[in-house]
């Protein structure tokens, strides 16, 4: 039994169809990456999943209950993280700890959850910095012991050293054998901790991949300018193409391998060179159209 | 559901307390100025002799004001001050009640946890009473202490009528802007439908005291019901405002818990 499922979910707002009839399953144990660019309906099916919207039309199991009828009994299971952040101003970060802990239960982990995140608990909401508002926010989701976290977006907004912190925690969840829906628009973080992936775009899902094969579909941009005399023919191999030139060099896209670009490129003196990720919209536009 | 309440009730005790200290400032004012009033009570009589009668009705103003301090504090402090407060304070707490928390996303904490639907509403609702309860028996009954102070005669009795009419009156309110809370995702809505029909109410009720003709208007204010100078003065209050206010607030409540549970709780 999946510990997550989800059959033609259909969510419009009137004319706008937000989520126009998904189905994916989450297995007990997996770190499930939902990706997708801004825009593309991640967040309304994880409203959906936490029964805070109801759907137009579809299903929803969560550990074999339906999502909406046992939405009070899941949410004790159920860890849940938003995507912006949504505290009480005026209240402190114990505040928030202690009114959560006394509906859902306390958590054996609380006291190294809040020295690991390094988080003062006793400043006011409004004080603290969105980094550390995101940190209250893991440290809410993760309270009562939950055996599915369901993340929308969970490192938004915090530094890269929080953010290895928050994929080792998720990474020790996954060991006590939880289950964990994890929503992003970053590639590279999916790819680092996610077992498989759910592809959405416009609504609807474009694919759902082991992690390997989605990191064979990575494409890197970039610009290269020459000191000297070049011959574009030299890099060209599959997945690479040349999408505009100047005199001094060319802009590119590689899908896939870099080596064999950056092989062909060590035989030339590079007066200035850049490559980066491409972004999630232009590797949908390229894979999953 | 207490523990709902309870923090929704700590989250606004400053409000609170302010139209709470309002409210027994400007008893107190009209305690202190009733000596005076009540010495100086036929040159008043003649003043208001030159008034139109219905104007005179329409605002509460009676010379039966000036015959005892309950008919006083009746007309000047229950006719139309005090009425507005409790309809800011009872906005106030259903606005934030709902509408509020949905507007900033604040209600996405409440709904993950688990806690159904029902609760969170009914929580939220307990602690709008808890602040009316607080507002009305505070304001109304401290004029008891403040009348001994001054050395008014009065009645201890009818001021608990006071209170009972008053608590009615902002049940019924509560249910309407409560509704309103439950159906908005903006609190500003809420304020200006309460607003909007706490006002057409207002007006409703001069109309059917200035014309005859639209007398059977006044069957549609709540300011007709809420008869303050015969609570005040003859110590008591009709059936049918009973019937109208605990029907408007049950019917009302309901309609919002049934609308609260169905609806999309997040923007």
């Amino acid at each position: 039994m999946p510990a997550i499922e989800i059959k033609n979910l259909k969510k419009y707002f009137r004319k706008v169809k937000a989520v126009d009839g998904i189905s994916l399953a989450v297995e007990k144990g997996e770190i499930f990456g939902f990706l997708g660019p801004n825009g593309a309906g991640k967040t309304t099916t994880i409203r959906c999943m936490m029964d805070f919207i109801r759907p137009t039309e579809g299903k929803i199991n969560i550990l074999g209950f339906d999502a909406r009828k046992n939405s009070v009994e899941l949410k004790k299971n159920i860890g849940y993280l938003s995507s912006d952040i949504y505290l009480y101003d005026e209240w402190t970060g114990r505040e928030h700890i202690d009114f959560a802990a006394s509906i859902k239960g306390p958590s054996p982990r609380l006291v190294s959850l809040i020295k690991r995140l390094d988080f003062n608990p006793k400043a006011k909401v409004k004080t603290l910095s969105t980094g550390n508002k995101q940190k209250l926010n893991i440290i809410l989701a993760l309270l009562g012991n939950p055996d599915i976290l369901i993340l929308d977006e969970p490192t938004r907004g915090l530094d890269p050293l929080l953010q290895n912190e928050i994929y080792a925690i998720l990474q020790e969840f996954q060991k006590e054998g939880k289950t964990i829906f994890l929503s992003s628009h970053n590639l590279p973080e999916v790819e680092r901790i996610c077992g498989r992936v759910g592809i959405i775009r416009q609504g609807k899902i474009a694919a759902v991949e082991r992690i390997g094969d989605v990191k064979s579909k990575s494409m890197h941009t970039g610009h290269i300018s020459f000191e000297g005399a070049f011959n574009k023919n030299d890099f060209l191999a599959e997945g690479f193409a040349i999408t505009s030139e100047n005199a001094n060099g060319f802009f590119f896209t590689i899908r896939g391998e870099i080596n064999p670009f950056l092989n062909t490129l060590a035989k030339y003196r590079v007066k200035d060179f850049e490559i980066a990720h491409a972004n999630l919209e232009d590797i949908f536009l390229t894979f999953y159209k | 559901m207490l523990i709902i309440a309870r923090r929704a009730l700590r989250d606004k005790k400053v409000f609170l307390l302010s139209f709470v200290l309002g409210g027994i400032g400007l008893a107190w004012m009209y305690a202190a100025l009733f000596p005076t009033i009540a010495k100086m009570s036929g040159s008043y009589s003649e003043i208001l002799k030159s008034f139109p009668e219905a104007f005179l009705e329409a605002f509460g103003i009676g010379e039966e004001m000036l015959t005892g301090f309950e008919s006083y504090m009746s007309s000047e402090h229950f006719g139309l001050v005090w009425p507005i407060m409790l309809i800011f304070l009872i906005a106030s707490f259903a606005g934030a009640s709902i509408s509020r928390e949905i507007e900033k996303g604040t209600m996405e904490i409440l709904l993950s946890l688990p806690v159904s639907r029902v609760k969170i509403f009914f929580g939220k609702y307990l602690s709008g009473i808890a602040a009316l309860l607080i507002f009305v028996v505070s304001s109304v009954l401290s004029i008891i202490p403040l009348a001994e102070a001054y050395n008014i005669d009065y009645v201890v009795s009818h001021f608990f009528t006071m209170s009972l009419l008053g608590f009615l009156f902002g049940w019924a309110i509560f249910g309407l802007s409560i509704l309103f809370s439950a159906i908005f995702s903006d609190k500003s809505k809420v304020y200006m439908a309460t607003g909007g029909i706490m006002i057409g109410m207002y007006v409703i009720r001069i109309v059917s005291i200035l014309s005859d003709k639209f007398d059977k208007l006044k069957y549609f204010s709540f300011f007709h019901y809420y008869n303050a100078p015969d609570a005040l003065s003859k110590n008591s209050i009709a059936l049918e405002t009973f019937i109208v206010f605990i029907s408007v607030a049950v019917i009302t409540t309901i309609l919002a818990a049934v609308w609260f549970s169905k609806r999309d709780a997040a923007v």
